[in-house]
């Protein structure tokens, strides 16, 4: 295949500092093989996995009493674990997007952050997959939803739209294991074949299955590739729609609504791409990877942001727009409600992350400010939190019964569940730092050499 | 009598007969009892099979006849009894909830004395000391309303050998007023019994018949019957604080104390019989004209009713009009003593204090809590040297008392009570007593003779010695005493009183008994505590009512806390907003604010006996406390939200509706050769007493969660009664709903495991054991009638420490326990329906009659229920009625249960459409 890169005006995705193909090993290599891990990530470690500790807690003293430590109630009959289960798969959406999308679409610039972009999602998708099964009432039960053989020749419900979920969301961890497996092969091997100490280099050699890298394994390799990023496209679309189902699917105001699975598609790569920005910025500050990830990806990812945020605007604004065109009373009730009712902070707040923040990339200048991205990052990804709180907590708090409307207050024990994930995520991030390349160390020398090539 | 350990279930007794025989066969020590099987075993007695027995309960003194459903010796459920006048097959809130009282932990169990647990001997010896050789100087009586006949014998047996005692009957919700009214108007002190079935025009004056009292299901049954005739009847209701007779008004306005008087006047003026006109806001002077215009024109058929709690000269006022009205009500002695209450019980405490009293024995009342603040009865019970107080829980006056000792339940042993109306009933204990108690009977005779015998029945039935055996068994079982109804009395004529007005007041308070726990009598029982208030839906305890202006002028808002003072009192509490409030009343309920009563109703609310009787009160802001808690806070509909509670005229139809095109084939339930169970609630006879919601929970084994897990917005009754409010005033109204049974249900699709599906009779079920908890299903219910069991309720104990073990004994065996984490709704009594099946099999019958449990205790028989497959069925006539709706219709869900529409009598028919 030719090499295919249309670098833009003054546009370059490795700083000219990286000069050989020796250099993205090192950069990439070192502080895993030679650099001791500092003060700063024992802290981050340490810290991590405390507040993942408490969620754990939280976990296990939810299982063993019931949901009802839950701020849900009678009304509001799910809360923040459906909620954090959406927002936490959505953040997945992107590494699968980034890896595959982009790899068919040849974007080259995503060599140097698809590897911790697919990691991100194999642990979203592990945070998010802890929902589904906690939120239950009775959690020791969960496997009914998986048809197999009882001795009561009971199946699940297919209509059910659940049932859906429960495979999208099995395909979609087994495929995310897969595809960032396939992928690391290579630099497997490349760990393997570096001095260090023995049992690390056993356990690199023991997953690198005897890769050498002969021209038969790379073109093999290449393949299942690109072949799994063809299955990825459509693949991460289905999750996110059927996600979107678990709402749509019902009869309910602010749920029965035909666009849901393309808005939740691109509210979770809006989100996914946020805490990928986020991720790079701290990878890039704390690994010295500054040569490898450019501002220009910043650039790239910034513009993504901005095209995301339009599109959930014209989300919110056909919700309000359907609401008024066909004057059906419970769903006027309900856009009045998102602005009047109890949660109205809440919502303008939303509105404010999601629609007004990503707005300031349309500066260019904007795009490549550090403090900007990590503001608008982390506003997108509240926003986005909000956002699927807010579905829940507003169609079920109205309805259509007014003699049952009720509110929805989440308790401590909600918010330690949400904390213990992002505590359990940022671990294993950082176990994922110290222990395999967070850069995709070929894709990217592929790329350095192409740059190279252009240039010369 | 033996005394049965604590708590002994079905359970406890196998696992102790299990425990028994295993020491048989490896102690040597134990005794070596032999215990027999069944061997002939009754013909009919199967082993968890419901049979039913007549008997009786008491509610504030006065009998009502219920039907007890046993089984495997368990009293489970109480229905009411069609032979007695005060039930008339129907319950309400009062004998819904009787039932666990029975079962309650808080129960007192043993005596206490006053060196901590004694005996009943030790007790009866300790007052027979101090009566010994006297003539009964210095004994005192003190007991609620007493009509049982044997409890009078007793007393009367008991003034014979000490003639000199004194006896008191203290309620604090009594007919004092009323008896005093009647005799200034007529000369004798009466009690009126108004015939609501036969009146075309009520008007009440602070009255609220539909509401609580203990003559409520009779007077509920008599205004349904009238209300389904035509002509449509009307009904007027002037009070101070919406009350269910508010609810139901089709004409309402609200009033202060002096504007109720000068009301009276305007009504005698314009029916031309009163002199001079004062002031009233103009509201009140068009519902004057327009009451008093109703009245006049349908003689004998207009009834004024004046309420309990109305001063003496309204009471002369209405037997006045109503005998210038001819209209239909009755006159009758007082059953119990007709002394009045304040004054007997203002004379005992006097003579207390005096020191004149030295012996206090108090049957089941409580003045510690209930009398005047004034009267200090704590203090007068200080002098008395021995107080002994007998109940069937703890109470403030136990707390006082040098002897507490603990009374049977109703359920346990043999009494007779006398009804409102005066027809005795012979009330059959339907369970041994589970404690070491005694009857009231029996501990007034064991005061007289140490060696009477506890046990009640020979008290009983020596009482009735005139019944000869067979008579005896008939009454018996029959639930009452054939023709013991008093006559009316002749009131005579009847003066003219025009009531004082009294002077207007910044603010006046008025107390009102509570619709859930009466006077506090039933502030101990978890399920009417959790039982929401028919207007403001709040549970565990009460907030004040005001007036938003007047809020507004204190400066605080909602839930914030206020004190209200009065003489030396005053009360800190939660104040809302209430509509039909008049600005310048506040209202607070009785019944809270109990101390030394229990887990269940300890520190909950404030006590309104302590202000109550001083009118007019000071209200001032006292910071914010805990909110009250409530299971409705959206009450007024507007806009396209009034069509969930549509209101017509009476004969108008409602619009009818296409059938909405689908692509799914709507069946007919016609052609189905099942019976198709569908239920039918007439809106328009609903007045949102409760008496459903606590008989399902009765029936279904729902579970109490308690005050927080309400507070955190769960609720696990399988029926509420949501309120509504269409306009300003008048116009408001109950709807029970309990599941809908949808023929599309919602709830079906969504489930991944199945656990919700639908059978061939049109019944959704849902299966628990299958329910893993995803509550997918109550997030697509456009009805919110699905409850999630958050924690192991059922398992769960809001008795405190006590354990709820004893309670689990009032289940109900044909209706699973739900665990933890599971779904559950209304099954439309599935377990009644498949008893009635199975019978149907048995027998190769056709099904028979299927009553739900809201249906057997609905008073006004707002609920229907039946096969839609037979078209002649009642509750098929139901739906063909021009007033039928089904709730979110326009969602396609086609409920099985269904509604007829509220019917407000706006006056047209007198060409003035006047609203």
């Amino acid at each position: 295949m030719k090499p295919h890169t249309r670098p833009e005006h003054g546009r370059q995705w490795t700083l000219p500092s990286v000069r050989t193909l020796g250099d993205v090993t090192e950069i990439v290599l070192a502080p895993l093989m030679d650099r001791k891990a500092g003060r700063n990530y024992w802290f981050a470690f340490a810290a991590s996995l405390a507040i993942a500790a408490v969620g754990a807690t939280a976990i296990g003293w939810s299982i063993a009493v019931g949901p009802g430590l839950w701020g849900n109630n009678t009304s509001v009959v799910w809360g923040f674990p459906i909620a954090n289960y959406v927002w936490w798969i959505g953040i997945g959406n992107a590494g699968t997007l980034i890896s595959s999308l982009l790899l068919l679409t040849r974007q080259d610039w995503r060599a140097s952050i698809n590897r911790f972009a697919e990691a991100m999602t194999l642990f979203a998708v592990s945070m998010a997959g802890i929902f589904p099964i906690l939120h239950l009432g009775r959690q020791t039960y969960f496997y009914w939803m998986a048809p197999y053989p009882s001795t009561m020749t009971l199946w699940p419900q297919w209509r059910s739209a659940l049932v859906w979920d429960f495979w999208a969301i099995l395909c979609y961890l087994l495929f995310s294991v897969l595809f960032f497996y396939v992928g690391l092969i290579p630099d497997l091997a490349a760990l393997r074949d570096r001095s260090g100490k023995l049992g690390w280099r056993r356990f690199y050699g023991f997953f690198a299955m005897g890769w050498q890298g002969s021209a038969r394994q790379w073109r093999t390799q290449e393949r299942l590739h690109k072949a799994l990023a063809v299955l990825a496209v459509p693949l991460v679309c289905s999750v996110h729609s059927i996600v979107g189902l678990d709402f749509a699917a019902s009869m309910m105001p602010g749920w029965i609504e035909s666009v849901f699975p393309p808005y939740f598609v691109v509210g979770a790569l809006f989100s996914g791409f946020a805490m990928v920005v986020l991720i790079a910025l701290v990878l890039r500050w704390s690994m010295g990877l500054e040569g490898i990830i450019t501002s220009a990806h910043f650039d790239a990812m910034a513009k993504i942001l901005l095209a995301a945020a339009i599109i959930m605007s014209a989300s919110y604004a056909s919700e309000w727009f359907s609401a008024a065109w066909s004057g059906e009373a419970a769903d006027l009730a309900l856009v009045r409600f998102e602005f009047t009712g109890a949660y109205w902070p809440l919502y303008i707040a939303m509105l404010a992350c999601n629609v007004a923040a990503p707005q300031l990339f349309w500066v260019p200048r904007l795009r490549t400010s550090v403090r900007v991205l990590v503001g608008v990052s982390l506003a997108v990804l509240l926003g986005m939190w909000l956002e699927r709180i807010l579905i829940i907590m507003e169609t079920l708090s109205t309805g259509y019964d007014p003699g049952f409307f009720r509110l929805y207050s989440a308790t401590f024990v909600d918010f330690a569940i949400l904390a213990g994930t992002l505590g359990a995520f940022v671990w294993l991030f950082l176990v994922f730092a110290r222990v395999l390349p967070v850069c995709s160390m070929y894709e990217t020398r592929k790329l350095l050499a192409r740059e190279r090539e252009n240039d010369a | 009598m033996s005394s049965l350990s604590p708590s002994l279930d079905r359970r406890t007794l196998l696992r102790m007969i299990a425990t028994g025989a295993a020491a048989s066969v490896t102690g040597c020590s134990a005794p070596n009892e032999t215990i027999y099987p069944w061997v002939d075993q009754p013909e009919n007695m199967l082993p968890g099979s419901i049979r039913r027995y007549a008997t009786a309960l008491p509610f504030a003194g006065y009998g009502r006849g219920v039907t007890g459903l046993v089984t495997d010796g368990r009293p489970i459920k109480l229905e009411g009894l069609e032979a007695h006048p005060a039930s008339l097959g129907a319950t309400d809130l009062f004998t819904e909830t009787a039932l666990l009282d029975l079962y309650d932990p808080q129960r007192l169990q043993a005596p206490l004395g006053p060196s901590g647990p004694g005996s009943w001997s030790a007790a009866v010896a300790s007052i027979r000391a101090r009566l010994e050789g006297g003539d009964g100087t210095g004994l005192a009586l003190l007991t609620g309303r007493v009509t049982s006949p044997t409890i009078l014998r007793e007393i009367d047996a008991l003034r014979r050998r000490l003639p000199a005692m004194n006896h008191v009957e203290w309620e604090p919700i009594n007919d004092d007023a009323q008896l005093a009214g009647l005799e200034r108007a007529t000369g004798k002190r009466l009690l009126a019994r108004p015939r609501l079935d036969d009146a075309d025009v009520i008007v009440a004056l602070g009255a609220d018949p539909l509401g609580t009292g203990p003559d409520q299901v009779a007077l509920a049954r008599a205004w349904s019957a009238r209300r389904r005739r035509s002509p449509p009847p009307r009904l007027y209701c002037a009070e101070p604080s919406l009350t269910a007779t508010g609810a139901m008004a089709d004409r309402r306005v609200s009033v202060t104390s002096s504007e109720m008087a000068a009301l009276c006047h305007h009504i005698a003026a314009a029916l031309g019989k009163g002199a001079g006109a004062p002031a009233l806001p103009q509201a009140v002077l068009e519902f004057a004209a327009s009451a008093a215009r109703d009245l006049a024109e349908v003689p004998s058929r207009a009834l004024v009713l004046v309420g309990q709690d109305q001063p003496a000269d309204m009471h002369a006022f209405a037997a006045w009009l109503n005998g210038v009205l001819l209209a239909p009500v009755d006159y009758i002695a007082p059953i119990a003593s007709s002394a009045s209450h304040q004054e007997s019980l203002a004379g005992l405490t006097e003579a207390m204090h005096a020191g004149s009293i030295d012996t206090l024995v108090v049957l089941g009342a409580n003045p510690v809590y209930n009398a005047p603040p004034a009267l200090d009865f704590a203090g007068a019970m200080q002098r008395a040297a021995l107080a002994v107080t007998a109940d069937a829980f703890p109470s403030e006056t136990g707390a006082e008392a040098h002897w507490r000792l603990p009374l049977s339940h109703a359920l346990e042993a043999w009494n007779d009570w006398r009804s409102t109306d005066g027809t005795a009933s012979i009330a059959q204990p339907l369970v041994r007593p589970l404690y070491d108690t005694r009857s009231a009977s029996a501990l007034i005779a064991m005061i007289g003779d140490p060696a009477a015998d506890a046990a009640s029945q020979h008290r009983v039935r020596e009482t009735w010695r005139d019944l000869d055996d067979a008579a005896w068994i008939g009454a018996v079982a029959a639930g009452v005493v054939p023709d013991t109804a008093v006559t009316p009395e002749a009131a005579g004529p009847t003066a003219r009183v025009l009531p004082q007005i009294p002077p207007g007041r910044a603010m006046e308070l008025q107390v009102r008994p509570s619709p859930t726990l009466w006077d506090g009598r039933r502030a101990s029982n978890a399920w009417a505590q959790e039982c929401p208030d028919p207007i403001t839906k709040e549970v565990w305890g009460a907030s004040l009512r005001c007036h938003a202006q007047d809020m507004a002028g204190w400066g605080v808002s909602e839930g914030d806390h206020v004190r209200v003072s009065a003489g030396g009192e005053a009360l800190t509490l939660p104040v809302r907003t209430a509509s039909g409030q008049r600005r310048g009343v506040v209202t607070m309920l009785a019944g809270h604010g109990r101390a030394q009563s229990g887990a269940v109703a300890e520190g909950i609310g404030q006590n309104a006996w302590k202000l109550a009787g001083s009118g007019a009160v000071a209200v001032a802001r006292a910071g914010s406390g805990r909110a009250p808690i409530d299971t409705q806070s959206v009450f007024a509909l507007d806009g396209e939200l009034a069509k969930i509670f549509p209101i017509v005229a009476p004969g108008e139809a409602l619009p009818t509706k296409p059938e909405q095109p689908s692509l799914l084939p709507n069946g007919s339930p016609k052609d189905s050769p099942a019976p198709q169970w569908a239920m039918a609630i007439d809106t328009d006879l609903c007045i949102g007493c409760n008496a459903c919601v606590v008989a399902c929970q009765a029936e279904n084994n729902v579970p109490v969660i308690g005050p927080d897990e309400i507070a955190a917005g769960r609720d696990m009754h399988w029926l509420r009664v949501d309120r509504y409010e269409v306009s300003e005033e008048g116009a408001t109204g109950f709807q029970p709903v309990p599941c809908m049974q949808c023929e599309k249900a919602p709830c079906e699709p969504v489930c991944p495991v199945e656990a919700s599906v639908h059978n061939s009779e049109g019944l959704n079920l849902q299966v628990y054991h299958r329910c893993i908890g995803t509550r997918t299903c109550e997030a697509n219910c456009p009805y919110r009638v699905r409850r999630f069991n958050f924690f192991d309720y059922s398992q769960r104990s809001v008795w405190g420490d006590d354990e709820a073990q004893s309670v689990s004994a009032q289940r109900n065996p044909n209706v699973t326990v739900r665990g933890r984490g599971v779904m559950e709704k209304c099954t439309y009594c599935i377990q009644r329906i498949s008893t009635a099946e199975h019978e149907a099999d048995a027998n190769n019958a056709p099904v028979g009659k299927v009553t739900t449990a809201c249906q057997a205790a609905c008073p006004t028989g707002a609920i229907t229920f039946g096969s839609i497959a037979d078209v002649d069925s009642e509750v098929s006539k139901r739906k063909r009625d021009p007033r039928h709706y089904a709730l979110l219709e326009d969602l396609g869900t086609r409920p099985r249960t269904t509604y007829l529409a509220r019917t407000v009598n706006d006056g047209r028919r007198h060409g003035k459409g006047e609203a």
